[in-house]
């Protein structure tokens, strides 16, 4: 699970459960995450797999009816999950920050970009307004987004996609946080203007010593930008360890399923390879481990109990074939 | 493959929309969505169209299955103008062509049980089918396109079933009528990776057992290598490359292709790492106002003088592999190997 000499944070047993009427949906169930200083780090999964919730948690950023019910956010020697909530708003934006898939989710339509990176900076720095905007015009420029003198002045609809995903890292990088979490960043964006958004988002790490958390589905991504990465399924933690790792010799069934159905354009498969079913509902999960009833390999202590995460070959893996 | 003998043609095919600006919305402006397209699918291959948003992918299929009209054009069914076909043969032409959507919540009404979206087709195109018939027939469709047991499906509403699942619906009821031509618009793109080569397999698997014709929209290479035969790439409502599967992947030449080939994320860390740097400088334009001559010569680096004054016609470079370059057309550009460690410069 690499030995960390500098954690920058650490998630604790994590559990976030949504409260619907008749029943609990355990999104996120036991997750332990830790982000190192000038890291990037994936969470990679599928839809319901609990990688975006887990992101949220860290920021105390989930939607109701979900709930923290236990767990730690280690930042900085202080339980995240303890702090009140005016501390809480100091962090998020100033040393905490987040790009979410969608920019419009987060810009304000009616306010012009420039003004919104502007705000950030003088809400968290106490600067005065005028040498706000100068920041955020470097800001502009530090992005790569042309003609940032034009630009400032413009509202956010009349900015492409990749522009305003711009917009939004300027804004998350403004206070000089050392995390971003990032979540699908680029997933609504074309094919090349991702490829501009993630090298920019290396070339931020490296540049500005951030860490970054990247929440994505896409396994070419996560081989591309992150040093580490956590594969989840269904609300836990599959497998972890260094990327390299993770694609050379996968040890969970379910990361070697992924692995093989994930189709690459360098390579032509006369046969399809695939993972049989369907991902499990939260609310009545699979007993024993939860991906069971999809495994090729399960055997009987897969259906009756649940595997924990221990360390194998340098890499972190929750699966009863390596007891 | 018998050669030459195309199900479907498209000669110089073009969508303009006018699109009202200003005030009082008396500045009308020209949308080019699709801008001259010749294209020919052959009997029962996959044909894919591959392009970013705005590229005019989909509204080119849907023009090829009339499904929006055309501007300017013509399109040849079995060598046949669908649009001099008497009313009978075009509602025959109609149950032949069929569309897969992207979003299966969208295409899929949700007051509507399974069992009455799959019986839709057949009630507008078989018409007086008796009802054990039909049910006869929906049943043999699940299980077709594998929702099984059938009974289970058979009643369900679509948002009790997973996106996989009501993807498979939306297939059923597209092959429900024996279709020559299916168009599949981005059919997978919404799915999850595991779930996403299951579909795919299902349909590769209909096209053998049913002979069906695939036209593939898609903006993603990577599905595009596990099912097409041909490809062509579209740029701003032109198609800037067409060729095999194999000379798209391995021989392409126009700049463009290159570039989507060398962005497309593959998931080896070795080669990956080295290439996340920006391939492509900016954004795809807005078709409303294309740059001149070839139009995507801002974003290229091969770009010389010629490319911004006159827009390069597709050139027959080698046999079936058709490019529009000024500067390929001359030997000037080099095939890039996607799977090797390297960027370009």
């Amino acid at each position: 699970m690499g030995r960390l000499a500098n954690r920058q944070l650490e998630v604790k047993d994590l559990r976030t459960y949504f409260f619907l009427r008749n029943s609990v949906l355990k999104a996120v169930d036991e997750v332990c995450i830790n982000i190192g200083e000038k890291e990037i780090v994936g969470i990679v999964g599928e839809s319901g797999s609990g990688k975006t919730v887990t992101a949220l948690s860290i920021l105390r950023l989930v939607p109701f009816p979900g709930r923290i019910v236990t767990g730690e956010v280690i930042y900085k020697g202080r339980n995240l999950l303890e702090v009140e909530e005016i501390e809480m708003r100091k962090i998020r934006g100033k040393q905490i920050s987040m790009v979410f898939q969608d920019p419009m989710t987060f810009l304000n339509p009616v306010m012009k970009v420039g003004d919104q990176i502007a705000e950030s900076i003088m809400i968290h720095q106490g600067i005065e307004k005028k040498e706000a905007r100068e920041q955020a015009m470097r800001l502009l420029e530090s992005v790569l987004i042309p003609s940032p003198e034009i630009i400032v002045d413009y509202y956010p609809h009349q900015l492409s996609g990749g522009m305003k995903q711009r917009i939004l890292i300027a804004i998350a990088i403004s206070c000089g946080p050392s995390l971003i979490i990032a979540d699908e960043p680029t997933t609504a964006l074309d094919v090349t203007v991702q490829m501009q958004i993630l090298s920019m988002l290396k070339d931020i790490k490296n540049r500005l010593s951030t860490s970054i958390l990247l929440v994505t589905h896409d396994l070419g991504i996560v081989a591309g930008v992150c040093d580490r990465a956590y594969v989840m399924y269904a609300g836990k933690v599959a497998e972890t360890g260094r990327v390299l790792d993770l694609y050379e010799d996968p040890l969970h069934p379910y990361t070697r399923g992924l692995l093989r159905s994930t189709l690459s354009i360098d390579e032509f498969k006369e046969e399809l390879e695939t993972i049989e079913g369907y991902v499990p509902s939260l609310i009545s999960p699979p007993t024993g481990c939860r991906f069971n009833p999809r495994c090729p390999c399960s055997i009987e202590i897969c259906r009756k109990e649940e595997p924990k995460l221990l360390s194998k070959k340098g890499k972190g893996v929750a699966c009863w074939l390596y007891r | 493959m018998k050669a030459l003998e195309y199900l479907l043609e498209g000669i110089g095919l073009r969508k303009y929309y006018a699109i009202k600006r200003g005030s009082l919305r008396k500045r009308t402006l020209i949308a080019k969505a699709v801008d001259g397209v010749d294209l020919r699918i052959r009997q029962g291959e996959t044909f894919a169209l591959v392009g970013e948003s705005g590229s005019g992918k989909t509204t080119l299929g849907k023009m090829l299955i009339s499904l929006i009209e055309t501007t300017e054009g013509q399109v040849l069914y079995k060598g046949k103008n669908i649009f001099e076909m008497t009313k009978e043969e075009r509602g025959k032409f109609r149950s032949k062509m069929q569309i897969i959507f992207q979003d299966p919540d969208a295409s899929l009404n949700p007051k509507h049980t399974i069992r009455k979206i799959l019986s839709l087709p057949f009630q507008i195109h078989a018409g007086d089918l008796k009802k054990h018939e039909l049910e006869e027939k929906i049943i043999g469709l699940l299980g077709k396109v594998g929702l099984e047991p059938p009974q289970q499906f058979i009643n369900s509403y679509p948002h009790e079933l997973s996106g996989g699942q009501k993807q498979r619906v939306g297939i059923a009821r597209a092959v429900a009528l024996n279709p020559e031509l299916v168009v599949a618009d981005e059919p997978v793109s919404s799915l999850d990776v595991s779930v996403r080569a299951q579909i795919l397999k299902l349909m590769k698997n209909l096209q053998q057992e049913m002979n069906i014709t695939y036209l593939f929209i898609t903006h993603d290479l990577a599905v595009v290598r596990a099912i097409a035969h041909n490809v062509a790439t579209m740029y701003l409502g032109k198609i800037v490359e067409s060729g095999t599967v194999r000379q798209t992947f391995e021989s392409a030449l126009h700049p463009y292709t290159q570039s989507l080939l060398l962005s497309t994320p593959i998931p080896r860390p070795a080669i990956m790492q080295k290439r996340v740097v920006p391939q492509v400088t900016g954004e795809v334009p807005s078709p409303i106002n294309p740059p001149s001559g070839c139009r995507f010569h801002p974003r290229c680096r091969y770009a010389q003088d010629i490319c911004s004054k006159l827009d390069p016609d597709l050139l027959e470079l080698e046999r079936d592999h058709v490019v529009a370059c000024h500067v390929a057309a001359h030997g000037g550009i080099k095939p890039v190997d996607i799977s090797v460690q390297t960027s370009v410069e």
